[in-house]
């Protein structure tokens, strides 16, 4: 009987989402596909960047974190506001730029930028193999999902097959809609996940508190902060803070996600409407893995904090919990996916054939092929990938956060230039990827500061250095200055 | 050598909207900062979430009222 309140639980999710998506409209051409033709206000861009940026896993990885070190695990909480005050800087001229040159993905706004199709190719190439992890990831954090809904009638193996499968059959949707079918998707899984999360958290939190579970009881190191002296280091806390927030909008999906919105209006007033959201959800959702450290079984086992804390509420509770982490789940794969083929298609096959993709075909293919491959890494690495997920997590943040100097710097500065973009995220990434393998927490000459942020001070460096030893020539930076100029101007500049 | 084209200056809204950002990014990525209060570590993160909401706040309210004018 339970086991058809969980698995019953999350069809009926299932069937509403695809009664939306069935109503949904296709693209006429590449552009739409990949942008949903830039036709979102701020309600839908808001949901669509919290539901891309909070993946599934937030509720199993993250929320563990909280549960079995304390409060550094509120860093993402962190880095999330701060990514969300890029995003109000972001907006114009990404959107202005969007808008003017039919850009559609985040490689495309580098490589106009930088006037090189080199720097456009790199981007392309970096974020896919850095996203490519967290689709893997994200189709197996279903496991736990189908796991304790089954109420035990399913084993893990089976439970991270049918994850598996659903996500890959997800996507079906999203090959076939592309960007506007995950918009409008992404506000009704942002809905169950963050408000209907938020509250149930909330209700959870309550019962903790009333029932012998309250933060008087934790240890006191769970509410203290790495410093001086201590293990992690002093700069560990920095360098996850750091990584996140400027590796955030390295992210194409996340990325991407700008050029759906309809106005610069639009993204900004989505800024607003997210930090609220977003931080009200990350507080509780910690606090609730903080109080839950002293429930039975969570310490053995932090990852399953929120599922043994739903448990108390009986089927119908844990699977509304089981609900939140589906719906999280397949905004964070769905956008990944998606957009990882229209870059491919976009960036890579459209340079490699010399034209400009318009047959929205390119990126239907692309995401499909992403889709079947992402599903049978995942089948293939169940047992591999199965712990340890914030360090992975991590470990690709210390690759993607290799492109921020490229965008930030690109978008915000007007002497940065095509060599030096090359030049640092080659030298960025390999260098991360370096010190990756020799420390692969954090380096302890450097106070605890991470791979990623160590190499992004490389990166930096070489950025800045070879934009002023080798600067464009006249033509280039004459070009750049009009790019810039025309965010103050209404009159159109030639590609 | 071509002259180069006069850039608009920095209205008084950008300038307040880029000080409230370089704040948030201050308060939250100023390592000294997290070490003095790291004693009250949750305390940190809900007191420096509010102030991100209230920032973001801000920066649209001054933002769109020079656009108004």
């Amino acid at each position: 009987m339970d086991v058809l309140i969980g698995y019953g639980g999350i069809a009926v999710f299932l069937v509403v989402l695809l009664v939306v998506l069935q109503r949904t409209k296709g693209s006429a051409d590449f552009s739409e596909y990949a942008t949903a033709g830039r036709s979102f206000g701020p309600v839908f861009s808001a949901m669509a960047f919290v539901n891309t940026w909070l993946p599934g896993t937030i509720f199993i990885a993250f929320a563990g974190y909280a549960a079995s070190a304390g409060a550094i695990g509120f860093y993402f909480v962190a880095y999330s506001i701060l990514a969300v005050v890029f995003m109000f800087l972001l907006a114009k001229p990404v959107h202005e730029w969007g808008r003017r040159f039919d850009l559609r993905t985040q490689a495309d706004l580098l490589g106009l930028r930088y006037g090189c199709t080199k720097v456009r190719v790199i981007a392309a190439v970096i974020g896919t193999i850095a996203s490519f992890p967290w689709v893997v990831l994200g189709m197996q954090s279903l496991t736990l999902v189908f796991e304790y809904l089954s109420f035990g009638t399913v084993s893990a193996a089976w439970a991270v097959l049918i994850g598996i499968g659903v996500l890959v059959a997800r996507q079906w949707w999203t090959v076939r809609l592309g960007a506007r079918g995950l918009v409008i998707s992404d506000f009704v899984q942002g809905v169950v996940a963050y408000l209907f999360g938020t509250v149930l958290i909330l209700g959870l939190l309550t019962w903790l508190l009333t029932n012998g579970h309250g933060f008087g009881e934790v240890q006191p190191a769970f509410f203290t902060l790495p410093g001086p002296g201590s293990v992690d280091g002093p700069l560990y806390l920095f360098s996850l803070i750091a990584t996140g927030a400027l590796g955030g909008w390295c992210w194409p999906d996340i990325f991407v996600r700008l050029f759906a919105s309809n106005s610069t209006k639009s993204i900004k007033r989505a800024a607003v409407m997210a930090t609220p959201l977003l931080v009200i959800f990350g507080c509780s959702l910690c606090l609730l893995a903080v109080a839950a450290s002293t429930l039975p079984g969570v310490a053995d086992a932090p990852d399953e904090v929120w599922f043994l804390t739903a448990s108390v509420g009986g089927p119908l509770v844990l699977t509304l919990a089981g609900v939140c982490v589906l719906a999280a789940t397949m905004g964070n794969v769905g956008a990944n996916l998606q957009a990882l083929g229209a870059q491919i298609a976009n960036d890579v096959v459209g340079v490699a054939r010399g034209t400009r993709v318009e047959d929205p075909r390119w990126g239907k293919v692309a995401v499909g092929v992403l889709t079947l491959l992402a599903g049978a890494v995942a089948v293939a690495t169940t047992n591999v990938l199965s712990s340890g997920m914030v360090a992975l997590a991590q470990v690709s943040y210390q690759g993607i956060v290799q492109l921020a100097p490229t965008v930030f710097l690109g978008i915000f500065w007007r002497r940065g230039n095509a060599t030096a973009a090359c030049a640092a995220m080659v030298l960025g990434f390999a260098t991360a990827c370096v010190l990756q393998l020799l420390f692969p927490i954090a380096i302890p000459v450097l106070g605890g500061m991470t791979s990623g942020v160590a190499a992004l001070a490389v990166n930096l460096a070489v950025y800045v250095a070879v934009s002023y030893l080798k600067p464009a020539d006249e033509d280039e930076r004459r070009r750049v200055d009009e790019l810039f100029d025309s965010l103050h101007t209404p009159e159109r500049i030639t590609r | 050598m071509a002259t180069p084209a006069p850039r608009p200056p920095k209205t008084r809204a950008a300038r307040i909207v880029l000080a409230i950002a370089v704040l948030n990014f201050v308060i939250l990525l100023f390592p000294p900062l997290t070490w003095i209060v790291g004693q009250g570590g949750v305390w940190f993160f809900l007191i420096t979430g509010v102030i991100g909401v209230l920032s973001l706040l801000v920066m649209y309210r001054v933002d769109a009222s020079a656009e108004e004018d």
